[in-house]
């Protein structure tokens, strides 16, 4: 039922050669062959997207990662973006769709290696390797964020209360992040 | 039988909710994801260890595709089976997917970008106690001896030379093995 409709031509002012099916495929294979955290994406999108199919502008393709990063929830929803862009709504779903339907197919075929591999001497050595890396990158990554968050005196009082709040209180992050948001806000129009 | 049913479904419930929520507040890119992600099913709901999550995560950045969707795909898994493998993952994944739809609307009727640089400008700092935090009880658990220890600060010289997180995630191991 759905393959007559991804055989439509797609709509859109600057997608001349981009199908639904191509978007569908070209954000599939991107999902299923791209490591990393989507501090990646951009590089790889810039080759294919905007040097060999010219489907988008450079500045199209940094608008699409930028929007990816600045709201909430999985970065790889540059392809969402994307999508859109391409070609509407449906263009947008069957991109989501494809770069993180190979997500849920390799988590369901290595969940079961997890515990084995912790029960193993040698490859619960292994896991503990990789976990000290991946705290390795956290920390490197969350020193590039502090860099550019943490610039004045209200962003610094607001780590250090939200800190102090954190580990004294223990409390929900939620709440944290709504009440900064509306102090952001209201910060802005106070700077006007 | 019913029992177990109603288990199951309740264990859904609760995944969708959770992940609904991160998915619509969770903002600051993959580290901050986890920290999040930490902070409620670690510490809150204490449905996994710290060493569990640790592997979890560990697993997602060993296979293709975006680490924090895959780390809350898990969960799903461990938590309910395949039903919660596809819970998770789309109610982490559908809030982040209409926003952006927002955004793009925006983008292509007005020429421009919604400026959320307020909003940004008040949560960045958070973010970052947020993941400092998780970070600091994660590395508790992860650094289990003076190996590990140095082990972590190689990784973390390795991330400045700007080589890629594969190798990093694999120096680690290459160089535990004897």
């Amino acid at each position: 039922m759905i393959f007559p409709l991804l055989l439509l031509q797609a709509g859109g002012s600057s997608a001349g050669s981009a199908t639904l099916a191509s978007i569908f495929f070209f954000f599939l294979k991107v999902g299923a062959v791209l490591f990393g955290s989507g501090y990646v994406l951009i590089a790889f999108l810039r080759t294919d997207l905007v040097e060999e199919y010219q489907w988008l502008t450079d500045q199209q393709l940094l608008d699409a990662v930028t929007v990816g990063q600045i709201t909430p929830g999985p970065v790889f929803t540059t392809a969402t973006f994307i999508g859109y862009l391409l070609a509407g709504v449906p263009g947008a779903l069957l991109a989501t769709v494809g770069i993180f339907l190979p997500a849920f197919v390799f988590v369901a075929m290595s969940a079961w290696l997890v515990p084995r591999m912790r029960r193993s001497k040698v490859f619960g050595g292994f896991l503990d390797g990789v976990n000290v890396a991946s705290i390795a990158l956290i920390a490197w990554v969350t020193v590039g964020i502090g860099r550019s968050a943490i610039v004045d005196v209200p962003t610094i009082a607001l780590f250090a209360v939200s800190s102090f709040l954190l580990l004294r209180f223990k409390i929900n992050s939620v709440w944290l992040i709504l009440v900064a948001a509306v102090i952001g806000l209201a910060s802005s129009y106070v700077r006007i | 039988m019913t029992s177990t049913k109603t288990d199951r479904r309740r264990r859904l419930r609760e995944l969708a909710i959770l992940f609904l929520k991160l998915g619509t507040i969770a903002f600051g890119g993959p580290a901050a994801h986890i920290a999040m992600m930490r902070d409620e099913v670690v510490e809150k709901r204490k449905w996994l260890t710290d060493e569990e999550f640790l592997d979890l995560n560990s697993a997602a950045s060993l296979i293709p595709g975006p680490n924090s969707t895959e780390l809350a795909i898990h969960i799903g898994n461990l938590r309910a089976g395949w039903p919660g493998l596809i819970v998770a993952g789309v109610c982490f994944i559908v809030p982040a997917m209409v926003i952006v739809l927002a955004f793009a609307w925006i983008y292509v009727a007005y020429g421009q970008l919604p400026q959320v640089e307020a909003i940004l400008y008040g949560i960045q700092p958070v973010v970052i106690a947020i993941i400092l935090k998780a970070l600091w009880e994660l590395s508790k658990t992860a650094v289990k001896n003076v190996w590990l220890g140095m082990l972590c600060f190689v990784a973390l010289i390795l991330t400045l030379t700007g080589i890629n997180e594969l190798v990093i995630y694999f120096s680690g191991p290459a160089l535990s093995s004897p």
